[in-house]
Parts: structure tokens; C-alpha cells; sequence
């Protein structure tokens, strides 16, 4: 980990500066902790069966923040880092357990793989990034949005702070941006 | 219509127009949003669909979300699962409860509607089984459909397609089971029968009178329209799907229960334009949707046409084409019959204003009665609402109804004020009170100085429709001139509530009521004795209404509060009493009596203080030891009171009186006859001295003052006051046609238990003659007259006739009460009666031995049908 301060640095300048591919390669560095601290909540939690992204996110912070101390402009700069980061733990964990679940049809697999307490919100987490992917290409903004707010587990407040923005702003944007994933995550049905 | 989902695409599509329309509208208010979007769209109807039905799902997401992260998602999609289909998977065959799936009837956006058949073969009827979509079922909805549910349970009417029974599937999701209808949407069916315009007013008024019925029961149905009016093979039309939208609506139970329409379950060409813009939906709504109904009915076109009215059709239409330039020339409906009358009928009942609208379906109804009737009509331009705004300065008269009104608050506030002296604060807060009471009192006289006197066709009519818009105005001037005396507007929103409540509106009293506390709540006034006093009113609105828990949640607040209060011992009384009521009502009677003995208790130890609310709760009292049959428990606590009420207020006030016209009856229910007779031959002189020989309470005394004559077999002094009930309701002005009709028909028994049977049979014509005039063809009243002239055809002999005549009197009542009841009972055993008589014993033994068993089981039945049916059984068998 300590090998990788020197390019996390440099890294999150890069994103920082807006260039393509920093934010890929910030991400993928930064995985293996993430994966870490995320896997260790997931076996800690097994009589809740509600995933806590925000202590996710938080504790995060504390771990990381402290080796790479100074690579962020702000706390909420890395908030938003943060977020994309743990959407991508979360889709791989969701990936991962669909396909050990149907692969325990036919051979077992090790369970320490598959941290159980995720069972209900697996389905969920790969619709609300599939619907992503759909609201990124109306708006890149409400997008992140969404995703600091349901993968990050920020409140309005910390968004605000993460992308830069007076509250008043992500609450509008927000106040539309649900019902858009609302609308995404409930396809094909019909009213009369 | 279709509003959701199939706009996905435009959404999508047109996203950078839709966005930017969708994020403006949003900044405004609710209310406003609709009208907003409207006018931005223009003749875009796909942007504003798409943009509407947004807005739709933004008021239909909760606010805040119920927890950070990946909760987020359960606020929004309830308990259902990403992904997973809202059909609800059901099939042929499947079970659900006592149901048996046959197949499928529709599928709307809230629910899908199976055919179902008892799968415990009970009965065989098909039944319509409306399952709720998933994702509805969060425990704050499923309580409050089962709220509905017992409302919409209480609907039974003829005209009404009833519930039958409710439940929950076994994954969860709430169920209705309703009557499934055999019949025609009401246009269609009048169209393939050539219907004349007589002919189709009867139908309507079938489908006004049954609106009106709910609305009697606080439900409004929310989406009259001719699919959901369907006409069976005997020509009755029967409402569905009442009070469903509000049932169903999820946004509904976030809004303090006020009635607002999810303006994603409209129907657009019948919605309202209120409805339309989201405000509040009241009963005056439904009288639009009947105005809508009657237009496409009379001239077989929309009053809006579908194409080219654009966004205009749904928020901010005005008025229709008048009906006589619309009527389609395929229509058996002569264009010039509409013209007149009819015209000015249907474009009141579609003023675009709510407040311009007939105020009631009755209302409504009574107009077009009354058009058939030849007399002149009700509605007149302009109205009298017009004339409220218009004339609000000038006019220094006011109407008698008016000034009662007046008063009735005037009275009220001066209880408040005494109630409200706090012992510490007594002077200043007496000087507030005294202030706030003279400020309402001139603030309600001013407004009802508006009302003007002349042009008042229907004297009676006009002034109810005067009151209610005149308190309209009232609270919409409380709201706006004393936006910054919210004390003030508080009591003043109460004191319209407690009028509304007193004509029987309830819907508006527990709107006033809620945004009144909730004033109070919000500058710090929760624990004042008015709020105590508001909670205890919307208590008791919810308890008449049947909604009994609801009731007795607010009325055990009231009482947390009222004892944390050293001064709020008179409140603790008052919630008790409360609480005893909603036990009554729940037929928890020893939970009833044990409220109401503290209550008593309380009060005597306020010493001379408490001596007025003491007499009252004693009555509740003996009302609680008489359904005990604790008797002479409650002959001593009903004397105590009016022996209070004597001290207090004098032997021949009005509540003193009263008091002794309940103790008359509970004598009366225990068989006391001559004690009854005693206590209201002395209480009718006077009733008549303090409320006047035509006040309804002094009539009703004197009419049961021969019912128990009747009963104590004093025949011809039960006929004498009789008489002179029915004189007296013939001169009651603006007279109850109805009440007289019951008089004709009660002296009509009466004379004929003497034997005079041509007059009895003159007296129970006139009867059936004016029951016919004001109630509509099998109302069960109708057949009261008919089963008196089926006994006089019996004493006649006459056994073909006598049979003819019981045979259309059980017609009449199998339609609308159960058999067990005792009249249908009586019915049949007069038709075995009739063919006995005839010598047809095999048919007549079945139908009087059922009869009779039915009459003998009733609690209600009078010994004297169940002795009569006794007899023609004996007669049967020598």
C-alpha cells in the first residue's frame, strides 16, 4: 500500500485536473483496501441484513485518508472519489454472489467468498447500476449525484460538499434524480 | 387513461425538454405545478404527459428518505424487490383465502381485477376479487386500507356495487372483494335501448342518490364515469369501485388525511379541474363527475371533446358547450328538451369554480326532480355564491339560518371562554378570550352580511347553499386576513368546523379541524384547552364516521394531555366521555360504563362548577347501564340528570326537557307505558312553549308519545295523536313530504287495527303515493303502505289481491334487506297468508313457517307482526 502513495497522489491530481483514465486507475489502486475494509463490515454484520455504505465510505476515510494524507483537496473531494470506489466493490461483490448462487446448484463453492448478510440487496445493487448506466448518458451530473447518495451513502450535505456545489443545487437535482432511478428501476409497468 | 409508463420513452426521448419543464415545475407548489406545466406545454400533449406523470411519481415518493445508502432504495419501492414484475401472478385455479381465481377481469396501474368464486362452495357467485399491486403494502397503508375497507363496507345500497369482504394474499399484498356486476356501462345501455330523456333522468338520478348516499357516509368516489356505472338486466344502475381511488392512493395517507387526488389516477375527460390541479378533492368533485356523466348521457358527446381540447381538458378548462347546442342527432334526446332548464342544470354542476357548483348530489338531485316535476329549479344565474363575493359590503340583512349559525358559534365560543380561564391567568386570559370571541363573532356576521335575501327560488334549499359557501369564504378569509393572528385563525377554523360538522359535512370540519391544530401545534399551543377541546371534536367526527380507532388514538391523547394539566380536570371528564362514546360505538359496554362512572365521578367532585357537563354524562351514563340491562341503575342516573338540569336550567328549558324525553324512552324500552305516556304528555306542552308546536324534536316527542300509546294498547288515543302528528308536518313549512308520508302510513296501521278498513286503505295510498314522489321504484319504505293494504285485502278476503299486493312488497325488500329482517318476514308470511286464504296450502306452509321462524328469531320485531304470523301458522294447521 505504502509503495502506492507516491501514484495516488499523483492520481487523484490528475483526476483532480480532470483527466481521462486518473479516475479508473485512482479506483484500482485503492480496490484492494476498499476490499478489504468492505468484506470485513460484510462478515461483521451477519445478523443485519442491511448493508451500511456510509460506515463503509467513513471508515474508509479514516484508513486511507491517513496513508495518503494530503493527496485530497477536501474531505469531500474524496467523498466522491470514495463513492465511484465502493460502486464498483459493491457490483463486484453483487457479480460475484449471483454467480456463486448459481453455481451452489451444481458445485459448492467456498462461502467465505460470499459474505451472506448482502442476500436481498444483491438484485438491487446491480439494478441501481445498470439504471446508472442509463442516467449517466442523460446526465453525467445526476448521475454522480446518485451514486454519492446511494453508493456513497452521503447525505446531501456531504454531496454538496463532494462535487462542489451549494445544497440548495444537489436538492433539486436530487429531487429529480430519484424519481428517474425510481422510474429506471421500475420498468414496463402500467397505470390506468 | 394511461399516464405512466407508456411516457417512458418520451421521457427519455425528449429528456433535455422534459428535464428542464419537470425541474421548474417542481420549484412551485404542489397545487401549483399542474397548472404550470399545463400552460408551458400548450398543445404538447406527449411533453405534458410525460412531464405530468413525473410529477406524479415525485409527490408519490416519501420525502425523506427512511435511511442512508442502499436503504434509500426501500422508501421508494416499498418492500418489492428491484426487478421483480407488478403482475401480481395469480392464475386460474389459484387459491387466495376463501377465493378460487376463474379468470381475469382487467388490470389497472394499482391493482388487477380477477374473477373469484368461494372455493369453500359457501355460495357460488362470482365475485370481483381487486388484488393491490405490490410495493403498496408498507404497514402505514395497509392500516389505513383497512380503515377504508370498514367505510367502504358500511356502503350498502342498492345502487352501489357493495363489498363483500377483504384480506390479504398470502405474499402479502392487500385484497377487496367486491360484487361483481352483470351489466352495461350506463351511456351504452341507454343508447342500444333508444332511451327517452325521462327514461335517462331516472337512471341518472338512480346513480345521483346513491353518490349522495356515500357522501352522507363521508366517501367520495373520486372517478365517476360510464365505465364505472354499469346498468344490470333489471334496469338498476350500480356504482363501482367507490372510494377506490382514495384506497388505493399511497400519496393519500401522507396528507393528514385531507383529500387530495393522486392526479396520476384521473380519468381526464371526467376529472374536475381541481381534480386536476391537485387540490383538494371534496363531494362537490363528484358533483362535477355527475354533471359529466349527465352531459355525455343526455347528449352523447363528452363535454370535452378528446381531440383538440389539449392540456386545457385536464387543469384549467372552463365551461362546456351548453348540452342543447352539443346533443348528437344519433341521441333520442330532442335538442330543444335541453334547452332551458336542463342547460342551466348541468352548467352549474360543471362550474369550473367548485363553489359555483350545486353544494350536494342531493342537491343535484332534488333540481332535476324537480324539472320532472315541472316546478321551477333551484339553480339560477347568477348563483348565490356569485352573489356572496359580489355583494359582500353591501347588504345589511341577514337570513334567519344565517343568524342561528351565528349564534351556534357565538354560543360555542362563549363556552370556550369560560372553559378557558386558568385559575393563574384568570383575568388576562378572560380579557383574550372575551376579545377573541368578539373578533369571530363580527368576522362571521360581516360574512353573512353578504348573503342576499331576494331571488331565492327555493327558500329552503338556498339558504343550506348559502351557509356552506358563506363558511367556504369564511375559512378562506381566515386564512388570509389573519395569516398573523394564528390564535385567532385557529378557533375561528374550529368554530367553521363545529357548523360544518353540524350540517353533517364532515370531510370539511375534520380538514378545518386538522389545519387548526395544526396551526396551534405549530406556535406553541398544543397543550391549550382548545386544542384539547379540537381533539376531542375530531375524535368524535371519526367516531360517527365508524373509524373507531383512529377516534380513540386521538381521544386517549387527549386525556394524556388533559391530566398532565393540573387545570385541565374538566377536559379528563370531557376525553372519558369521549372514550365511552367510541367503547359504546365498539359495543365494548363495560369499557363504555367504566369511562363514564370516572367521568361522573370527576365531574361531581368539581362541586357546582361541572353541574351542566355532570347532567350530560349522567345520561351517557344510564345510556351505558340500560345496554348493560342494568335498568334501575339507569332509570337513577337518568333521573339524577334532569333533576341537575331542573335546578340549573328550569323545568321547561329545552334541555331539561330533552333529558326527560330520553328518560321517557328508556321507560319506554322497559316496558313502562303509562310512566312513558306520563313523561311525554308533560314534555310536548313544553317543547312547544320553547321550540314551537313544529320543531322537529317537539313532533318526534309526540309522535313517540303514540307509539307507546300504540303499544300500550290504547288504540284510540295512539290514533288521536297520530292525527295531530300529521297535522303538525303538514304545516311545518318547506314541509318533509317523507315524515308526512310516515305519519299517513303509522295512522294508516293504526286505523286499521280498529277496522276501518276503506279509510286505512285511502290513508296507506296517500302514503304510497308520496313515498313514490321522493323515494326512488324499491326503496324499502315504498313497501310499508304495500304490506298495510296487503292485511286490508286479507280482512277483506280478498286473497288474490292481498297476494298480488305482498307479493310486490317482498319484491321490493328481498332487493334491499336480508331476508331475517323482520318486514321481508313479515312480507312472506303475508303472502302465505293470501294463498292460504286462496286454499293453495302447500305453497302458503312453506313461506309462513320460514316467516315465521325469521320473526321469532328478530330482536326487532314487533310482538304483534311475530303474534300475527303466529296466528296464520295455527290457521295453516287446525
Amino acid at each position: 500500500m505504502a509503495d502506492s502513495t507516491g501514484s495516488i497522489t499523483r492520481l487523484v491530481q490528475q483526476w483532480s485536473d480532470g483527466e481521462d483514465g486518473a479516475l479508473d486507475a485512482l479506483v484500482h489502486l485503492v480496490y484492494d483496501d476498499l476490499r478489504v475494509i468492505a468484506h470485513h463490515h460484510l462478515r461483521t454484520m451477519e445478523d443485519d441484513s442491511t448493508l451500511h455504505t456510509t460506515a463503509l465510505v467513513h471508515e474508509t476515510y479514516l484508513r486511507l485518508d491517513g496513508v495518503h494524507g494530503g493527496a485530497w483537496k477536501s474531505r469531500g473531494h474524496f467523498f466522491a472519489f470514495c463513492s465511484t470506489a465502493m460502486r464498483r466493490v459493491l457490483i463486484d461483490y453483487a457479480r460475484r454472489h449471483q454467480a456463486a448462487k448459481r453455481g451452489r446448484e451444481r458445485t459448492r463453492v467456498p462461502l467465505e467468498e460470499v459474505p451472506g448478510p448482502f442476500d436481498a440487496e444483491v438484485v438491487q445493487v446491480l439494478a441501481v447500476d445498470e439504471a446508472l448506466r442509463r442516467l449517466v448518458k442523460h446526465d453525467e451530473r445526476m448521475a454522480t449525484i446518485v451514486e454519492c447518495r446511494f453508493f456513497g451513502g452521503l447525505t446531501v450535505a456531504e454531496t454538496a460538499e463532494a462535487l462542489e456545489v451549494s445544497t440548495r443545487s444537489i436538492e433539486r437535482e436530487w429531487a429529480r434524480a430519484r424519481v428517474y432511478l425510481h422510474r429506471l428501476l421500475e420498468p414496463g409497468s402500467e397505470r390506468t | 387513461m394511461i399516464l405512466g409508463r407508456s411516457q417512458d420513452d418520451v421521457v427519455w426521448k425528449r429528456w433535455k425538454e422534459v428535464d428542464a419543464i419537470f425541474a421548474k415545475a417542481l420549484e412551485f407548489p404542489e397545487a401549483a405545478r399542474h397548472r404550470f406545466v399545463s400552460d408551458t406545454c400548450g398543445e404538447d400533449l406527449e411533453l405534458f404527459r410525460s412531464v405530468t406523470s413525473l410529477l406524479a411519481d415525485a409527490e408519490a415518493l416519501p420525502e425523506t428518505p427512511t435511511g442512508p445508502g442502499l436503504n434509500l432504495l426501500r422508501g421508494w419501492v416499498g418492500e418489492r424487490k428491484v426487478g421483480e414484475k407488478p403482475d401480481v401472478g395469480l392464475r386460474p385455479g389459484d387459491v387466495v383465502e376463501r377465493y378460487r381465481i376463474t379468470g381475469e377481469l382487467g388490470r389497472g396501474g394499482v391493482a388487477t381485477v380477477f374473477e373469484a368464486e368461494r372455493a369453500d362452495e359457501v355460495y357460488t357467485r362470482k365475485v370481483a376479487l381487486k388484488v393491490l399491486r405490490r410495493g403498496m403494502d408498507t404497514e402505514e397503508v395497509v392500516r389505513r386500507f383497512h380503515d377504508e375497507r370498514e367505510i367502504l363496507s358500511s356502503l350498502a345500497h342498492p345502487n352501489v356495487a357493495s363489498l363483500l369482504d377483504g384480506g390479504t394474499t398470502a405474499d402479502g399484498r392487500p385484497f377487496l372483494v367486491m360484487q361483481k356486476v352483470e351489466g352495461e356501462p350506463i351511456t351504452s345501455w341507454a343508447d342500444a335501448r333508444d332511451l327517452d330523456l325521462t327514461a335517462r333522468l331516472g337512471l341518472f338520478l338512480q346513480v345521483a342518490d346513491a353518490v349522495a348516499f356515500a357522501h352522507r357516509r363521508l366517501v367520495v368516489h373520486r372517478d365517476i364515469k360510464p365505465s364505472n356505472v354499469l346498468v344490470n338486466a333489471q334496469g338498476r344502475a350500480i356504482l363501482l369501485d367507490f372510494g377506490i381511488a382514495r384506497l388505493v392512493d399511497p400519496v393519500e395517507g401522507r396528507q393528514r388525511e385531507l383529500t387530495r387526488a393522486g392526479s396520476r389516477l384521473l380519468t381526464p375527460e371526467y376529472a374536475s379541474p381541481e381534480q386536476a390541479r391537485g387540490e383538494a378533492v371534496t363531494t362537490v368533485s363528484d358533483v362535477y363527475q355527475l354533471g359529466a356523466l349527465l352531459y355525455l348521457l343526455l347528449t352523447g358527446r363528452r363535454p370535452f371533446p378528446a381531440t383538440g381540447a389539449g392540456i386545457d381538458a385536464v387543469a384549467g378548462r372552463g365551461r362546456p358547450v351548453p348540452p342543447s347546442e352539443a346533443v348528437d342527432p344519433t341521441v333520442s334526446v330532442k335538442r330543444g328538451a335541453l334547452k332551458g332548464d336542463l342547460d342551466t342544470i348541468l352548467l352549474k354542476t360543471m362550474r369550473p369554480e367548485a363553489e359555483e357548483r350545486y353544494g350536494s348530489a342531493e342537491a343535484l338531485a332534488d333540481d332535476i326532480r324537480r324539472y320532472l316535476e315541472g316546478r321551477p329549479i333551484a339553480a339560477r344565474r347568477p348563483s348565490v355564491g356569485y352573489r356572496v363575493r359580489k355583494f359582500v359590503r353591501r347588504n345589511p340583512w341577514f337570513p334567519a339560518v344565517a343568524a342561528g349559525v351565528v349564534l351556534a358559534i357565538a354560543g360555542y365560543v362563549g363556552t370556550l371562554e369560560v372553559q378557558s380561564r386558568r385559575l393563574e391567568l384568570e383575568r388576562n386570559e378572560a380579557r383574550l378570550q372575551a376579545e377573541r370571541a368578539e373578533q369571530i363573532k363580527g368576522f362571521l356576521v360581516d360574512l353573512f352580511r353578504a348573503a342576499d335575501p331576494y331571488d331565492a327560488p327555493d327558500p329552503a334549499r338556498s339558504r343550506q347553499i348559502t351557509v356552506v359557501e358563506a363558511l367556504d369564504l369564511g375559512a378562506e378569509r381566515a386564512r388570509t386576513e389573519l395569516a398573523d393572528r394564528p390564535f385567532l385563525r385557529a378557533d375561528l377554523l374550529s368554530s367553521i368546523a363545529t357548523v360544518y360538522d353540524r350540517m353533517d359535512l364532515r370531510d370539511p370540519a375534520l380538514a378545518l379541524l386538522a389545519e387548526a391544530m395544526e396551526v396551534r401545534s405549530d406556535t406553541g399551543e398544543e397543550r391549550s384547552l382548545e386544542q384539547l377541546a379540537d381533539l376531542g371534536r375530531t375524535a368524535s367526527i371519526l367516531a360517527r364516521a365508524g373509524q373507531l380507532d383512529s377516534a380513540e388514538v386521538l381521544e386517549r391523547k387527549r386525556l394524556a394531555l388533559a391530566r398532565a394539566d393540573p387545570a385541565g380536570t374538566p377536559q379528563v371528564a370531557n376525553a372519558l366521555l369521549g372514550l365511552g362514546s367510541i367503547h359504546q360505538a365498539a359495543a365494548r359496554r363495560e369499557d363504555s360504563l367504566a369511562d363514564r362512572i370516572e367521568a361522573v365521578r370527576i365531574l361531581r367532585s368539581l362541586g357546582a362548577g361541572g353541574r351542566g357537563a355532570l347532567a350530560d354524562a349522567l345520561s351517557a351514563l344510564a345510556d351505558s347501564y340500560r345496554l348493560l340491562d342494568r335498568l334501575d341503575e339507569a332509570e337513577a342516573a337518568a333521573r339524577e340528570g334532569v333533576a341537575i338540569h331542573r335546578r340549573l336550567s328550569g323545568a321547561q328549558h329545552p334541555r331539561t326537557v330533552l333529558a326527560e324525553v330520553h328518560l321517557a324512552q328508556l321507560q319506554h324500552a322497559r316496558g313502562r307505558l303509562d310512566d312513558a305516556a306520563e313523561l311525554y304528555r308533560n314534555a310536548v306542552p313544553s317543547l312547544e312553549a320553547s321550540l314551537g308546536p313544529l320543531h322537529f324534536n317537539t313532533i318526534n316527542s309526540l309522535n313517540n308519545l303514540a307509539i307507546v300509546l300504540s303499544d300500550a294498547g290504547d288504540v284510540s288515543g295512539a290514533e288521536e295523536t297520530h292525527r295531530q302528528v300529521l297535522a303538525r308536518r303538514r304545516r311545518v313549512p318547506g314541509g318533509d313530504t317523507l315524515a308526512v308520508a310516515a305519519s299517513l302510513q303509522n295512522l294508516a296501521a293504526t286505523v286499521l287495527l280498529q277496522d276501518r278498513l276503506e279509510e286505512a286503505d285511502s290513508l296507506a295510498i296517500e302514503a304510497a303515493k308520496l313515498y313514490g314522489q321522493r323515494l326512488r321504484p324499491g326503496h324499502p319504505q315504498t313497501a310499508f303502505p304495500l304490506l298495510t293494504r296487503t292485511q286490508i285485502a286479507l280482512k277483506r278476503g280478498d286473497g288474490g289481491g292481498a297476494e298480488q299486493l305482498a307479493r310486490q312488497a317482498s319484491a321490493i325488500l328481498e332487493g334491499v334487506l336480508p331476508d331475517e329482517h323482520f318486514a321481508t318476514a313479515t312480507a312472506h308470511c303475508r303472502t302465505g297468508a293470501a294463498l292460504a286464504l286462496q286454499g293453495r296450502l302447500a305453497d302458503a306452509a312453506p313461506l309462513i313457517r320460514d316467516g315465521l321462524a325469521a320473526l321469532e328469531a328478530s330482536e326487532q320485531a314487533p310482538a304483534r307482526l311475530v303474534e300475527e304470523c303466529r296466528q296464520a301458522m295455527d290457521a295453516l294447521d287446525p
